[in-house]
């Protein structure tokens, strides 16, 4: 086995190819990691000028201050800080905001301010360890297993290997072995070193290499697989056989799935909410008073007996005709939703088929960025705010003065927690895929012997 | 010479489309080109009739809205869409990730935009499959298992001896190599260049871009096509060819295009949206707040305003003052708006900048700068168009301020409507998107550097002649 | 070695009625043929005549369709690692690694094939008997001829210390001189017992070592024969003899 290693880290070709992966994992965990670190800091920077905005509107220390004009003015900022893996796949935050903000008016109108990032950049997609991963270590698996046979026969050492070698079987594992643990340091050290300094948990980094090592298995065995199987194939055919394989799994698949999923699930109902909130709420403002008290008391019957609005304008009317218009567009933010968490689901059931993409969800799950966050940090600014109008609610309809205790009473957002998520199907994809490459690995191994003793007991 | 490379580029045109790895490749290069046409012709058409369907009902509702103060107006609001345009049908850009519509209303700038990318799951960052990710990315693979083998199998062979040492020149030879392999090239751009045909008769306007676009991936087929050659002819054998071509269109296609952007985006940080309106609202402060009584920049205001007209009271005015502050308030705060957006918009400039001008190092990069410029797929495009909606919504908020101040009595100004009339003499310009100059300077900056490496290419042919000829005695 | 030497009756190579076919095209018939302990063996024949065939029925990587082989006693079919264990093969064009030294190609070679735990005296030994100094040992086989690099796998053959050398085409692309050393090391291993299997279709190089010669023609083998003596010194008598029978082919 050592001579296994000494022989593949002579190929300067070879070791170039490790270094290149090994400092493209290092780049990639460091640019996550500096991507991560500004996102913190503009969080950061966020809140301080939102503390110095909340400080010049001076309602902290003022105690007869209408609630209706404290909710109007004062901004809630609500973060997404990026998780403790975040760094590993930046996925959507790429496109989504790091921090929002959030007042007592109609949450649906707000909820879905974009971010405004550099479109051309984000087109490009990230170069996070995900893509390290999941796009270039195939690459080089490819390169270093694919004329595993077909090179010792192409460099005229075939005959001489296999009069030697006691079994065969033995003989190509180890090769295959030794590529494998190559690949999986020139990826897994830098990612284990990326732990180590962020003091990240270790049973969690454990869970990812053994994915990483699952994918790499996959790509190394079905490398070696082909050259082992088609014995008669020529070096180059192997590489391209590969290759062709290489950009049907990680871009011809999931792009055509990802345009698949875009046409048959119908997600595209953000801009529709939007604009009919705005509608309603525009409208109620000319609409008679009880068109928009009569759906809110049959929400909130606890305020229906107190004094009724008779002029052109009062807070709870205001507040009200928000609220209503949330109520209006509720059934298409619950389809919009469940539209997305399915867009979600079905990306993770191609993980059972496409190793590259259960590969891309695994580190999804730890590093969650992706979807899945995204709704679940759209579902707590919901608590969030309707937390925000019941602590409003006793001021503005009992018309009480909105005081500093009030003020100092009033909920702040708190992120979601994360809880790591074990996306069982794209384990599901990885271990198949993995064991599937071993098993024709092996089974070509076996063939030919196999062959001979069937021959041999036939006679 | 001519007669002697035709005859040379034919024969190893036989040669080529004759090789088992030409005919599945060229079937599964046009399924693909196929496949990702139908899905971007689909996109376009969904964008499209939802966008139809957006500004009719825009359009009815501007229109249908009861007798208003025309302050309820403001806050109504309005819709810009950006039309598609139709070489987006090839070229996706980054469509899918600004949207295509934008909500106009007083007082704000708007960034409550819906991209297909927000919505994405993992997937998207495994890219888009479009016709121009086809060409751009697929071809020059497809080209490289058409040809590493072009000179490095013969070679092997022993037949590259017995050619060339029978010749005068090894250059009709390599000439004719890579005529041959760009013909197969220029075979896959076929539908783009029907694509163009019809987007230049049915909008002569686009006949540039056309141009543009059809010279660069024209260009782009033949810097592979060179290159290919020239590398299948420096290498040993055929395995160290196909090997090195794949490691070269790692870095071109793949590597590159990704990191520049991510190091552009660390070297020239654009501030968080919601920083922006921060400080664009710390900036309000410090001018002046139209709704305080007592604020020194609107005291000032009305002080000039009253002066003007010679009269002792904001009632006695002639106009409606509350109108005034508002247009006032406006023009500041779009002021504030702008200025911040426009810091934005200059990183992202700058970022970009960065990104072309190392379109040096890949003519990737290159193409895919000079495809979206020209398909109007670009940030520029999508700045342009953001710029535009600003114009627009200032114009259509001080229209309406103008009604508030002339057409509104000061007195009981809350309790006063208009007739619905009113709102058809508002602007309400439809998005007229830039004529091809607006993309001529990046996409022809993008364009020198392809032919630079077009040069690049046929210096790197020159010189294999040579080495080549040397290597066999002539 | 010592029991095939006391077992002077048992041959070393056995090949019982051995035919075999690429689908259906026939490319050995019924070949049967025996090498006894300390025995050159030269099978002779043109292109295409099916010797690599037989070679690589004999060491088991391509499967038996019919007849037996037994080497050293073992039979190739049932267990072909086993077999391989007692056959020491020099294939025709010898490559070995570049990146690793000639002793490091040794040890990796002995390791494959079993050997564990070899000291570098006996690998020195072996390389100084195959005509390489310890420093072409300590050499990257880059820098190796084709002459070292064949002697390189002759040491291989010697430190495995197996009863039988199996030989494909020798002398292809060797000079005069070398030829004539290997042919030395082969003759003095015969003198040890060691039995030899070469195929050829070089008439010259069976000429200086083969006590036995046969003629594969279109995959029939013609009876053994005794080389005589008078054609070890005449080219033309070896010829008259080669032709002769490809006529009974």
């Amino acid at each position: 086995m050592a001579t296994e290693f000494r022989l593949l880290l002579r190929s300067r070709l070879t070791l170039a190819g490790l270094m290149i992966l090994f400092a493209a994992a290092g780049i990639a965990l460091w640019l996550g990691h500096t991507e991560m670190q500004r996102q913190h800091a503009e969080i950061e920077r966020a809140a301080a000028l939102q503390a110095e905005q909340r400080t010049h509107l001076g309602y902290a220390t003022q105690d007869d201050v209408a609630a209706g004009s404290v909710g109007y003015y004062t901004f809630h900022e609500v973060a997404d800080p990026p998780g403790p893996w975040s760094f590993l796949a930046v996925g959507n935050r790429q496109v989504m905001p790091p921090v929002q903000r959030i007042r007592l008016l109609g949450l649906e109108a707000q909820l879905y301010e974009g971010e405004s990032r550099n479109p051309e950049r984000a087109v490009a997609g990230a170069f996070d360890f995900a893509f390290v991963v999941v796009f270039l270590l195939p690459l080089l698996a490819i390169a270093l297993a694919h004329d595993l046979l077909p090179g010792e026969r192409e460099r005229g050492r075939l005959g001489l290997l296999q009069s030697l070698a006691q079994a065969e079987r033995s003989f190509w594992s180890q090769r295959l072995l030794a590529r494998l643990l190559l690949l999986f340091a020139s990826v897994g050290l830098p990612l284990i070193g990326a732990t180590l300094i962020l003091q990240r948990p270790v049973t969690s980094l454990l869970a990812l290499l053994v994915g990483i090592g699952l994918y790499t298995t996959f790509w190394t065995a079905l490398a070696g697989w082909i050259g082992l199987r088609w014995r008669n194939l020529s070096s180059t055919a192997s590489a391209m056989a590969l290759l062709s394989i290489w950009v049907t799994l990680v871009m011809i698949a999931p792009t055509f799935a990802n345009a698949a999923l875009a046409r048959s699930v119908d997600a595209d109902l953000g801009g529709e909410i939007a604009l009919e909130h705005r509608r309603k709420v525009n409208d109620a403002w000319d609409l008679p008073k009880s068109a928009t008290f009569e759906p809110f008391f049959a929400s909130y019957p606890e305020w229906r007996d107190t004094a009724p609005v008779t002029g052109r304008f009062h807070w709870k009317w205001y507040y009200a005709f928000h609220h209503v218009a949330d109520e209006h567009v509720a059934p298409k933010v619950a389809r919009y939703r469940d539209a997305l968490a399915q867009r979600a689901e079905a990306t993770r059931m191609l993980g059972v088929v496409l190793p590259s993409v259960a590969m891309q969800n695994l580190f999804d799950g730890l590093a969650d960025n992706g979807i899945d966050r995204v709704l679940a940090q759209r579902s707590a600014i919901r608590a969030f705010h309707t937390r925000l109008r019941h602590h409003f609610y006793p001021y503005l309809f009992d018309d009480l003065p909105f005081d500093h205790s009030a003020h100092a009473a009033m909920p702040s957002f708190e992120p979601p927690q994360r809880t790591p998520r074990q996306d069982a199907l794209a384990w599901i994809g990885l271990g198949a895929s993995g064991l599937l490459a071993l098993f024709l690995v092996v089974r070509s191994l076996d063939r030919r012997v196999r062959r001979a003793a069937a021959r041999y007991a036939l006679r | 010479m001519t007669h002697l490379i035709t005859a040379v580029a034919g024969n190893e045109w036989r040669i080529l489309v004759r090789e088992r790895t030409f005919l599945p490749g060229a079937i599964a290069l046009l399924l693909l080109l196929l496949v990702s046409l139908a899905i971007t012709l689909e996109r376009y058409q969904a964008v499209h009739e939802k966008q139809h369907e957006h500004t009719a009902r825009a359009d009815a509702d501007w229109q249908a809205q009861p007798d208003r103060h025309p302050h309820r107006v403001v806050h109504f609001g309005d819709y810009a869409f950006k039309p598609v345009g139709p070489l987006a049908h090839f070229e996706w850009g980054v469509e899918a990730h600004t949207g295509q519509s934008i909500f106009l209303e007083g007082h704000r700038q708007n960034a409550a935009n819906f991209s297909d990318a927000s919505e994405s799951t993992a997937l998207l960052y495994f890219g888009q499959l479009t016709p121009a990710f086809v060409l751009q990315t697929l071809l020059p693979l497809a080209l490289i298992f058409f040809g590493y083998g072009a000179i490095a199998r013969e070679r092997e062979s022993g037949l590259l001896h017995q050619i060339l040492a029978g010749s005068p020149s090894a250059a009709p030879l390599l000439l004719g190599k890579w005529l041959a392999l760009a013909a197969a090239g220029f075979a896959a751009l076929l539908p783009l260049a029907l694509l163009a045909l019809v987007a230049v008769v049915t909008t002569p306007e686009h006949a540039l871009r056309v141009a543009m676009m059809l010279a660069g991936y024209g260009v782009y087929v033949l810097i592979w096509s060179g290159l290919i050659v020239t590398v299948s002819g420096l290498a040993r054998n055929a395995h160290g060819a196909l090997l090195g071509l794949l490691a070269l269109w790692i870095v071109l296609c793949i590597a590159i295009p990704r990191v520049l952007p991510e190091l552009a985006g660390q070297r020239h940080p654009a501030p968080t949206h919601v920083e922006t309106q921060l400080l664009a609202e710390a900036a309000l402060r410090e001018v002046g707040d139209s709704h305080n009584p007592d604020d020194p920049y609107f005291n000032a205001f009305r002080t000039q305003t009253l002066e003007r007209y010679g009269v002792e009271r904001v009632e006695d005015l002639p106009i409606n003052y509350g109108g005034l502050v508002m247009a006032e308030g406006e023009r500041l705060t779009s002021e504030a708006y702008a200025q911040a957006s426009e810091r934005v918009f200059g990183q992202h400039a700058r970022q970009n900048l960065w990104v072309d001008r190392f379109a040096v190092v890949s003519p990737h990069l290159a193409l895919l700068q000079l495809s979206r410029s020209a398909a109007g797929t670009d940030t520029e495009h999508y700045i342009h168009f953001l710029r535009a909606s600003e114009a627009r919504r200032y114009a259509m908020v001080q229209a309406l301020n103008e009604l508030h101040t002339y057409e509104i009595a000061f007195q009981n100004d809350r309790d006063q409507r208009l007739g619905a009339a009113a709102w058809d003499a508002i602007p309400r310009p439809e998005y007229a998107p830039p004529d091809a100059r607006f993309a001529l300077a990046r996409s022809s900056g993008a364009l020198s550097i392809l032919l630079g490496w077009l040069l690049a290419t046929g210096a790197l042919l020159s010189w294999l002649t040579r080495r080549l000829e040397r290597a066999h005695g002539n | 070695m010592a029991d095939s030497m006391t077992a002077q009756a048992c041959p070393i190579v056995e090949v019982t009625n051995v035919s075999f076919a690429y689908d259906s095209t026939p490319v050995l018939e019924d070949i049967s043929l025996a090498v006894a302990p300390g025995s050159v063996l030269a099978v002779l024949g043109g292109n295409g005549a099916g010797k690599s065939t037989l070679l690589k029925l004999m060491l088991g990587l391509l499967p038996l369709q019919s007849g037996r082989i037994r080497i050293d006693g073992v039979d190739v079919a049932a267990q072909p690692d086993e077999a391989r264990r007692h056959i020491a093969y020099i294939p025709e064009s010898v490559a070995v690694y570049p990146q690793l030294t000639g002793l490091e190609n040794l040890r990796y070679f002995l390791e494959l094939a079993g050997h564990r735990k070899l000291e570098d005296a006996r690998l020195l030994a072996a390389l100084e008997e195959a005509g390489l100094t310890a420093a072409d040992g300590r050499a990257r086989a880059s820098t190796y001829s084709k002459g070292m690099r064949q002697k390189l796998i002759v040491a291989l053959a010697l430190a495995r210390e197996v009863p039988l050398l199996l030989l494909d085409e020798p002398a292809s692309g060797l000079d005069p001189v070398a030829t004539a050393e290997l042919s030395r090391l082969i003759r003095r291993l015969a003198a040890s017992g060691v039995a030899t299997v070469m195929v050829t279709h070089d008439l010259i190089a069976v000429a200086e070592v083969a006590d036995e010669l046969c003629f594969l023609r279109a995959g029939r083998l013609q009876q053994d024969r005794q080389l005589p003596e008078a054609a070890r010194q005449d080219v033309a008598t070896l010829r008259s003899l080669y032709l002769d029978a490809a006529e009974q082919a």
